[in-house]
């Protein structure tokens, strides 16, 4: 492989990392705060694709981006309120099984309402269009993504150190009961990590879905699968560890699907899942994750 | 004790008609799973995502070595010779595949033991997509993507029931015993169990293999009642529907009983209403629904009585007080007639 090839694959490497890395953090965040692991957190990257779907090409772009946020990040509130509020103090595993129960519920839902064949969402055309430096292509919604991620990622670090809501948020975190003694609203801060966590999603969900250029009730599955493995790996309540994991999961992804030869394609979720196994084994709190945080 | 179990189950199968013999055969199938996976996640109290992995694993391996050496000439041509040839009956190949898979089991088990709580439910989750990706990848043994044909339909109703009735004895054994005690101690305090002496990691291995053997031979049952399988059988789908018959139903085998029970009326039932249903403009299949209906029941199990409608609780602790209930009145009322 020369060099224009390998800095080719190096993007791509990125920007699907930046969309793995984006999953895990949203996910690390509710796991932090909530101390569950919300397998639901797929759908919000399919109810953003749906929100796109029904909203380009009505409204400028801009605005439907800001809308499919915003929609995610309220449904991930709403979730939190209506469900996961009422299975409270249970143990993780209950928590992980209504989740779970809950994203079957949605995506039934969305098949319903929407049908099951793929909607195409009508990205405008600069995110299909690359530029070429020198001999080397590269798409603008790389570009894009990578460049997104790394804006949020910047922002997210400020606003956790900077700012009230952040420092509440950490706080909780760390210990939520001192933290409520000391005056931390714990509702508030709940409400605040889930839309945090769905505004993650929904930008995630629309770099991911910006690949393929439509969505399907079941378009949130595969970034929730990849995002909850850099999540497990990097450590759940470790931000760095979620980046690290997602950006080393698409890089493992792009080498794999290069290096494998095109029959045993299959063979890479075969390898990556023996890979979580073996490092679950020597570290299951992830390779960033604290220990004694109950994984 | 196992008397009232084993009365319930028997009095269940009373009825067969030819509709009604389907829907029994596979009620059957998935009860043997899901009291396989109660083995292991009543006892545990750890989700396993993955025991559908040992079911297909157990599923190809049956199905291989006793279907007709003449189908397998044209079906999986490049295979060894030695299981090309092979013709085993339904008893004896049932119980190699059991064998094989739990082998299997063994030695993936040596690590998952080693985990708990997410990590161990994760690494079941990975075992069932190694598993999918493994069957994919041999199509000379498995044809691969394509569906398995050919394999006989030795699993009659006799069959079914008998292999239930097994399943739950077994399994009630098992809970019973000194090794379902430990397990059930180091379940609900990990650290006071190993503190007392108990070796989690073993008990845990015991309950592990011992809950796929169950699912294995659940495995070969239902690859001999529909005769041909493919990887998608084995899907997330079907893990999600037999979880959910587990968590329903409660910790205890009869929990499992019960979850059986009521998942497979549900899906019986949105089968029967044929038709579409529609809201105003929204229309779709009736069945589609089904997981919408079986999601919110675990919501709803969840967050009211999060160990399942049964809890802990055996059919006989249920039975036994009831019944000596009804005993108490019926002899003594002259008795407190006069109290009274």
């Amino acid at each position: 492989m020369d060099t224009t090839e390998l800095l080719q694959q190096v993007v791509n490497a990125l920007s699907l990392g930046s969309i793995y890395a984006l999953v895990a953090i949203g996910l690390g965040v509710v796991f932090s705060i909530a101390r569950m692991v919300n397998f639901a957190h797929g759908e919000l990257v399919t109810i953003a694709g749906y929100t796109l779907y029904g909203l380009f090409g009505r409204v400028p772009w801009p605005v439907a981006i800001a809308a499919a946020i915003a929609v995610s990040a309220g449904a991930a509130v709403i979730m939190e309120r209506a469900v996961f509020k009422r299975v409270k103090g249970a143990d993780p595993v209950a928590l992980l099984i209504v989740s779970f129960a809950l994203s079957l519920i949605i995506q039934t839902v969305l098949l319903i309402l929407m049908g099951g064949t793929a909607k195409p969402i009508g990205y405008p055309s600069w995110v299909q269009a690359s530029f070429t430096i020198g001999q080397l292509t590269v798409a603008w919604r790389d570009v894009a993504t990578c460049a997104v991620t790394f804006a949020v990622l910047v922002s997210l670090t400020r606003f956790l150190r900077r700012s009230v809501v952040g420092l509440a948020l950490r706080a909780s975190a760390e210990d939520q009961d001192v933290a409520r003694i000391l005056g931390v609203d714990p509702r508030r801060v709940i409400v605040a990590a889930f839309a945090i966590s769905g505004a993650l999603a929904g930008l995630a969900g629309i770099m991911w879905l910006a690949n393929s250029a439509s969505v399907t009730p079941t378009s949130g599955f595969e970034p929730l699968m990849n995002g909850f493995i850099a999540a497990v790996l990097g450590g759940l309540g470790s931000l760095t560890g979620a980046v690290i994991a997602g950006l080393g999961l698409g890089a493992l992804e792009i080498v794999l699907r290069n290096v494998l030869p095109d029959s045993m394609v299959g063979l890479t979720d075969g390898l990556v899942f023996v890979a979580i196994i073996l490092i679950l084994l020597i570290r299951p709190q992830g390779i960033f994750g604290k220990v004694g945080r109950e994984v | 004790m196992l008397v009232g179990l084993l009365v319930a189950v028997g009095l269940i199968y009373g009825g067969s008609g030819s509709t009604a013999e389907r829907v029994f055969i596979l009620f059957a199938i998935n009860l043997v799973i899901a009291v396989g996976l109660q083995s292991f996640m009543g006892l545990t109290g750890i989700v396993s995502f993955g025991h559908v992995a040992f079911m297909a694993i157990a599923a190809y391996t049956a199905g291989i070595l006793t279907s007709s050496p003449l189908i397998k000439e044209s079906s999986i041509a490049d295979a060894p010779a030695f299981l090309r040839h092979a013709e085993l009956g339904f008893l004896p190949g049932t119980v190699v595949a059991v064998i094989f898979t739990c082998v299997i089991a063994a030695i993936v088990g040596l690590a998952i033991v080693r985990l708990s709580g997410t990590a161990a439910t994760i690494s079941t989750y990975a075992l069932l997509v190694i598993v999918g990706v493994a069957i994919v990848n041999l199509p000379t043994l498995t044809r691969g993507n394509q569906t398995f044909y050919g394999i006989p339909g030795s699993t009659t109703l006799a069959a079914a029931i008998a292999f239930a009735v097994a399943a739950v004895v077994v399994a009630r054994l098992f809970q019973d015993s000194r090794w379902g005690l430990l397990l059930k101690a180091s379940r609900e305090d990990q650290l006071s169990a190993a503190g007392s002496g108990v070796d989690v990691r073993r008990v845990r291995f015991g309950a592990w293999v011992l809950s796929i053997a169950i699912v294995a031979a659940g495995g070969s049952l239902y690859a001999h009642y529909v005769g041909a399988i493919s990887p998608a059988a084995f899907s997330l789908q079907l893990t999600f529907v037999i979880v959910t018959m587990v968590i329903i139903g409660g910790r205890g085998v009869s929990g499992a009983m019960a979850g059986a029970v009521i998942v497979s009326v549900i899906n019986e039932i949105m089968r029967q209403f044929d038709g579409q249903i529609s809201f105003g403009p929204i229309e779709t299949e009736f069945a589609s629904i089904t997981p919408l209906i079986l999601g919110a029941i675990v919501i709803a199990i969840m967050v009211r009585r999060p160990s399942g409608l049964l809890g802990d609780r055996e059919i006989d602790d249920l039975i036994v007080p009831f019944t000596a209930k009804i005993g108490r009145r019926f002899w003594l009322a002259e008795d407190s007639k006069t109290e009274g």
